[in-house]
């Protein structure tokens, strides 16, 4: 032990010296000096530190921006040492602190969450212990689209006082905390400040306590599984700095800053220092005084410090003197720290106000802190500015009632269209109130949870508020808050649901584009879990604007629209609309294109390279020529001309007029009169002059190389061979003949070669005497004929072996093209069509089908010869594979033909020329018209029913169809079957039994429309019924129970087998020499049996009676009549 | 008809009242099996008929009674199905016998005269006449002692023979008049003491 207190000893006495070299030192403050900028230390209340009235530096921070947001990193660092200067040469005492200071990085302390408790309703214990913990902070740990997590941290304390930082992570949104880092190094760290810092990477900011009013501002770089990477010093001299705050503006670049906003007591005056990491805290810039002041120390002065991803500008609050008591200022950048504005109160001068809490999104900054106003409880202010900070809303509240709100805070939720701002507080130390608002006006906030909600713990301490991303997207919050009952525990209770969705932006909302042609790019960038479906529309300049690639699109992407030229004087701006398909919450998004207007006429001459032409003395020069666009990229009409100052050149054309956008090409070509000049080079310049107004005016040399001429081969001709045919062949030309001469001295040995196998050379070498010829024929081979479809080339080279003199090649090229259309016709067959004089003819036609089974497209034709046929499609064009229907017709003109034997022949022909030429016969037999036979004429048939038939025949030619109806007799004649037919057939007609005594007779007509003979009739005569009665009786005595009587009893038999109907029957008496009586009358239709009886009462005794009965029809007419009996 | 009923009825009540004796009247109905084939084919086996009694006690169980009764029935005829309706009638006076078996049960035996009437209306004709018979029965009479009201039911034969001669011409057989009687009436005494 007393060693350690001597190494203390000795440690601080050098601590003490160091510092008072470095007080000794000039230039050694920390603050950094800017051109404009004035430091000033505590002389008076928001003395400001550099600010951005320097042009120099607005120009630099402009640049540092652009470079970062195109990711040029190196200019990026280069600005950025221009704008700041690191930490270049460490204080003493810092390195002696550095030196004194070892670090400590342990997965779990022995302090760890040891002390059981029962955590209140919807909370989960984070830092639980016998010791204290206290300030807690928190942020999300989160990677590019992978899961994300809380992190959170807080003092530790061991023995009573603050010692290590403890720093906890929870993978399931709060419920458990499951990993734990403890760092710390023996001496007090401090008011700990937690961000993540990059993708996946955690950052650090804390006090390390030193004591005697000497903290400094500290950073550790912790990694997503919870191991502190890295810890760098911040802020390392004499004075005393605390309450760090950290930032950071990963979400904004790819390679983030990080921001420390602290605060420093030099013993003097206190003052607000910034300062900047460009390596994820590797290295710091000298800090800059955004504000200083005289009066508290510094740890009295509470910082907070936000970045607005959207607008990439920085906004800091502090608490720092206003009037008799503290107030809360503000400030800003838009330069990364670089210069600031001047800072501003944003509470009134009516009270004392602290604990500040900054939040910044899409240019809304929301402060929120607490104002206890003269013997009043504390109540939760609120200022809100949407300007970035230009201008604010003061006297805004978040809780203003009689109970003492304290504690507050704030964050901005990432992402999202419209902020979302989630803020906490404590009330009456009992509980938590979590608050949310979009766009964060003092009317727009809502609870979103109180936690405890069935209460808990009677004294509730600090409480810090944490931004989630909710199950769908943008996001909910959850609250860090510190039980102060017993000694300071923190637990976590996330709100519940969703308090936000997915959103998407799409950047950047316009693009500056030049005339030309080209194209642009927009990100579209998605926020929260759900995946969002979008497309990108142009809706208006869709005539010059065109979404190239990248839609449809899902969650984040890259548009790539492509312009056209602009040949207009004035400029013009497309629209691309990027609308979610699956969500219709997300409103559409449009974004621009502003194309610059085009200058007045302009020429433009391509390419860019000179012609460099070289060949023996007397030609030939190769190339010979030189081709050249000449194009008006201009508004206006030009009119040009292009000169050469050689005679050996030629130019064509050389004048001309374009108008905007109009092309003319202008060969520059080494003429004739090169072939006369010696060997040697020259060099000529073919001008283009836009004589209009001279934009555009250019130049191009022309370059001449001549050598000597040698033993030369040269071939003839100087074309090329270019072949094509069908596939499978034949190709035509087929060959092509070149004449080989040696225009030297002295024999050459030559070759010819080529490239490929379905070329063939009919000579492949040989020697040439001085003056020789020898013809070498270029052929397609066999093998061409196995090529498919398409372009095929081939250099045949001719090599002078013995000295390379007029070594040249001619090209080859074969096009194997489709095969040429053929036609095939179906069916094969004619068409053979009969019918009786008159018509109708069968079959009236028949359709054939075209079908083109070559490669290529071919045109058909049809034609007849007779008019009794008719097409129903004449020609036609027909690609491969395709068909088409013709369908031959006998039309009505064959009505008109007299009997015979017609024939016709259909011509389908190739017009193409391809295979497939047909013909189809038509024939077409006329026969005599049908004649009509009806036997037998009459049929005789029984009084009774049944059936009888005729027999229908066609004794003529064709068709005979035919119907049978009767025109007479139909109440009891009718057509049973055979009512219609064709040629022949049977009419069976079925007859009901006679019920008279009459014959009768029923007529049937059959028809046979066009048919000699008819109608004809037939008829069917059905003979008459018979009728009988009999008679027989007796005389009958009938008894009561005293009286009697006599009568008679008759018995009528009734024979009538053709059910004649009788109307009624007559019973006649005669008694004596009396005259005959009726007696009774009985309807026929009561009788339904035979025999019948009828009685006769009564009848006087000894008198005998004679009867006969009568049957009599409705008319009258007697049917029959009885026998007569006496009784 | 009229003098068949009215006088026997002053009689009656004459001798009730010179007897100052009691006078029980009956109303019920009854059972008759004709005696006669012929009826019993043409208007069914049995008739059921309204009936009156009256009796005044003479001395001891001695009473005079008298009775009445009247029944039609319409048939028809056998061959020609004819409709035809017979009807007969009586009226009876004698002498019964009342004993008393117990407080509440008396039995009567009696015997008398009855003229009996029978008409027919059949085959578009008809015929009537009357022919006087004997009558006997038996009855039994629930009549408790200290009550004025009592039921009997009696039991009894009447009958009388109209010649077939007498008949003609429309008719030319015997004909029986009345049968087997069955009654059930109720009644009660309207005179003297119990």
């Amino acid at each position: 032990m007393g060693d350690i207190f001597s190494k203390r000893r000795v440690f601080l006495s050098i601590l003490a010296l160091a510092g008072f070299a470095a007080f000794l030192t000039p230039g050694r403050t920390q603050d950094r000096h800017r051109p404009g900028g004035a430091e000033e230390r505590g002389s008076a209340v928001l003395q400001a530190g550099p600010r951005s009235a320097d042009p120099e530096i607005r120009r630099l921070g402009a640049l540092l921006r652009r470079y970062r947001s195109i990711g040029d990193l190196e200019s990026a660092a280069r600005i950025f040492g221009q704008l700041f200067d690191v930490e270049s040469a460490a204080d003493p005492a810092a390195e002696l602190k550095t030196a004194a200071s070892g670090r400590s990085s342990r997965a779990d302390g022995a302090i760890g969450n040891i002390k059981p408790v029962s955590p209140p309703e919807g909370s989960t214990p984070v830092f639980v212990s016998p010791e204290a913990e206290k300030n807690p902070t928190a942020d999300v740990w989160t990677s590019r689209n992978g899961p994300w997590a809380l992190v959170t941290a807080a003092e530790q304390w061991s023995g009573g006082g603050p010692r290590d930082v403890r720093i906890r992570k929870s993978s399931d949104r709060g419920e458990t905390w499951t990993e734990t880092l403890v760092l710390g190094d023996g001496r007090a760290w401090t008011r700990p400040s937690l961000r993540q810092v990059a993708d996946g990477r955690m950052g650090l900011a804390f006090v390390k306590d030193w004591g005697g009013g000497d903290g400094d501002i500290h950073f550790a770089l912790i990694s997503a599984d919870l191991a502190a990477e890295d810890e760098f010093p911040v802020a390392l001299s004499r004075a005393d700095q605390r309450n760090p705050s950290l930032a950071s503006d990963f979400r904004a670049y790819s390679a983030p800053y990080v921001y420390v906003l602290y605060a420093e007591n030099d013993g003097l005056s206190a003052s607000v220092k910034f300062r900047v990491s460009p390596d994820l805290g590797a290295s710091w810039s000298r800090a800059a005084t955004i504000a200083a002041f005289a009066g508290p120390g510094a740890d009295e002065v509470e910082t907070a410090l936000a970045f607005d991803p959207e607008r990439g500008a920085l906004h800091a609050a502090f608490t720092c003197p206003q009037g008799q008591t503290s107030g809360i200022a503000v400030a800003a950048s838009m330069n990364f720290g670089a210069t600031w504005s001047e800072p501003r109160f944003i509470t009134p001068d009516d009270g004392s106000d602290s604990s500040p809490a900054i939040a910044a999104s899409r240019g809304t900054v929301a402060v929120a802190y607490e104002h206890a106003g003269p013997g009043l409880a504390p109540d939760i202010g609120l200022a809100r500015s949407t300007d970035s900070g230009r201008s604010w809303v003061l006297r805004g509240s978040l809780a203003s009632s009689a109970a003492a709100e304290t504690s507050p805070d704030i964050r901005a939720a990432s992402g999202g269209l419209t902020p979302i701002f989630f803020a906490s507080y404590v009330e009456e130390r009992a509980r938590v109130r979590l608050l949310s608002s979009e766009g964060a006006a003092p009317g727009s906030w809502t609870v979103a949870g109180t936690f405890p909600p069935r209460g808990g713990p009677a004294a509730l301490g600090t409480a810090v508020v944490l931004p989630m991303p909710g199950p769908v997207g943008g996001g909910s919050a959850g609250v860090l808050w510190a039980d102060t009952t017993a000694d300071d525990d923190l637990y976590f209770s996330p709100s519940e649901g969703t308090l936000g969705q997915a959103e998407m932006t799409v950047d950047p909302a316009n693009r500056d584009v030049p005339y030309t042609e080209g194209t642009t790019t927009f990100s579209v960038v998605k926020t929260g879990d759900e995946t969002v479906e979008w497309t990108a529309t142009v809706t208006t300049g869709a005539s010059w604007l065109d979404i190239e690639s990248g839609s449809p699109g899902s969650d984040s992407g890259t548009i790539t629209a492509a312009y056209e030229e602009n040949l207009s004087l004035l400029g013009r701006t497309g629209t691309i609309r990027v609308r979610a398909t699956n969500d219709d919450t997300i409103p559409d998004i449009n974004v621009t294109v502003t194309q610059a207007a085009a200058p007045s006429g302009t020429l433009s001459v391509t390419p860019d390279e000179g012609l460099v032409s070289t060949g023996p003395a007397g030609g030939p020069f190769a190339p010979p020529s030189q081709a050249y666009v000449l194009r008006n990229v201009g508004a206006t009409a030009i009119s040009w001309r292009a000169a050469r100052v050689e005679a050996w050149t030629s130019l064509s054309p050389t004048t001309g007029n374009l108008a905007p956008g109009a092309t003319r090409t202008v060969t520059v070509t080494i003429n004739s009169g090169a072939n006369s000049l010696p060997p040697g080079p020259y060099s000529d310049t073919v001008s283009f002059m836009n004589q209009t107004n001279g934009n555009g005016n250019t130049t191009r040399p022309v370059s001449l190389t001549i050598t000597e001429a040698a033993d030369s081969l040269t071939v003839s001709p100087s074309s090329g061979f270019a072949s094509s045919g069908p596939a499978g062949g034949p190709f035509a030309p087929a060959s092509q003949d070149y004449t080989l001469s040696n225009t030297g001295p002295n024999p050459i040995d030559w070759t010819a070669t080529s490239a490929v196998t379905w070329a063939a050379l009919s000579l492949t070498a040989g020697r040439l005497d001085a003056g020789e010829t020898a013809t070498v024929t270029v052929s397609i081979g066999a093998e061409a004929e196995t090529l498919p479809i398409g372009d095929y080339d081939d250099i045949v080279m001719f090599t002078n072996m013995t000295n390379g003199g007029g070594d040249t090649s001619r090209a080859v090229s074969l096009t194997v093209t489709p095969p040429p259309g053929a036609l095939t016709v179906t069916p094969s067959t004619g068409l053979s069509a009969s019918g009786p004089l008159g018509g109708p003819f069968t079959p009236p036609s028949l359709t054939y089908t075209l079908e083109n089974t070559g490669g290529s497209t071919l045109d058909w034709t049809a034609t007849r010869t007779q008019d009794w046929t008719t097409l129903s499609d004449t020609g036609g064009a027909l690609g491969p594979g395709e068909t088409a229907a013709v369908t031959v017709s006998i039309n009505a003109a064959a009505d008109g033909l007299p009997a015979g034997d017609y024939g016709d022949l259909i011509t389908f022909a190739n017009a193409s020329g391809g295979a497939g030429g047909t013909t189809r016969p038509v024939l077409l037999a006329v026969s005599p018209g049908p004649a009509l036979i009806v036997v037998p004429t009459n049929r005789n048939v029984p009084f009774s029913g049944g059936t009888t038939s005729f027999e229908v025949s066609n004794t003529g030619g064709g068709t005979m169809p035919w119907t049978a109806e009767v025109i007479a007799g139909s109440a009891w004649l009718s057509i049973q079957s055979g009512a219609s037919g064709t040629d022949g057939g049977t009419v069976v007609a079925a007859f009901a039994p006679n019920p008279t005594g009459s014959p009768r007779a029923g007529i049937i007509r059959v028809t046979a429309v066009g048919a000699s003979g008819s109608p004809r009739n037939v008829t069917v005569t059905q003979a008459g019924s018979t009728f009988g009665l009999s008679l027989s009786g007796e005389r009958l005595v009938e008894r009561a129970w005293i009286i009697k009587r006599e009568y008679g009893r008759l018995s009528v038999t009734v024979s009538n087998p053709g059910s004649i109907d009788v109307d009624v029957y007559v019973i006649y008496r005669r008694a004596g020499g009396q005259a005959e009586q009726i007696v009774q009358q009985i309807t026929g239709s009561a009788v339904t049996a035979s025999p019948w009886t009828a009685n006769d009462a009564f009848l006087t005794p000894g008198t005998s009676y004679t009867y006969r009965v009568l049957a009599i029809a409705a008319g009258g007419a007697v049917l029959g009549s009885s026998n007569e009996i006496t009784i | 008809m009229k003098r068949f009923l009215i006088v026997p009825l002053i009689l009656v009540l004459a001798g009730a009242a010179a007897a100052e004796s009691r006078l029980f009247l009956s109303a019920g109905a009854g059972y008759l099996r004709p005696a006669d084939g012929s009826y019993r084919l043409i208007y069914g086996n049995q008739a059921i008929y309204p009936e009156l009694n009256a009796s005044i006690r003479l001395v001891g169980g001695l009473c005079l009674t008298g009775s009445m009764g009247w029944f039609s029935k319409k048939g028809s005829t056998p061959g020609l199905g004819l409709e035809t309706e017979g009807s007969q009638s009586f009226f009876a006076v004698g002498l019964s016998y009342i004993l008393r078996v117990s407080p509440t049960l008396c039995v009567e035996a009696g015997a008398g005269l009855a003229g009996l009437s029978f008409r027919e209306e059949a085959l578009d004709l008809w015929v009537k006449g009357k022919q006087p018979g004997p009558k006997a029965e038996l009855g039994l009479l629930l009549m408790p002692e200290d009550e004025r009201v009592f039921m009997a039911l009696r039991a009894g034969y009447m009958a009388a023979t109209v010649p077939g001669a007498e008949l003609a011409p429309v008719g030319d057989q015997d004909v029986k008049l009345g049968g087997l009687r069955v009654s059930i009436s109720v009644g009660g005494q309207l005179l003297g003491g119990h």
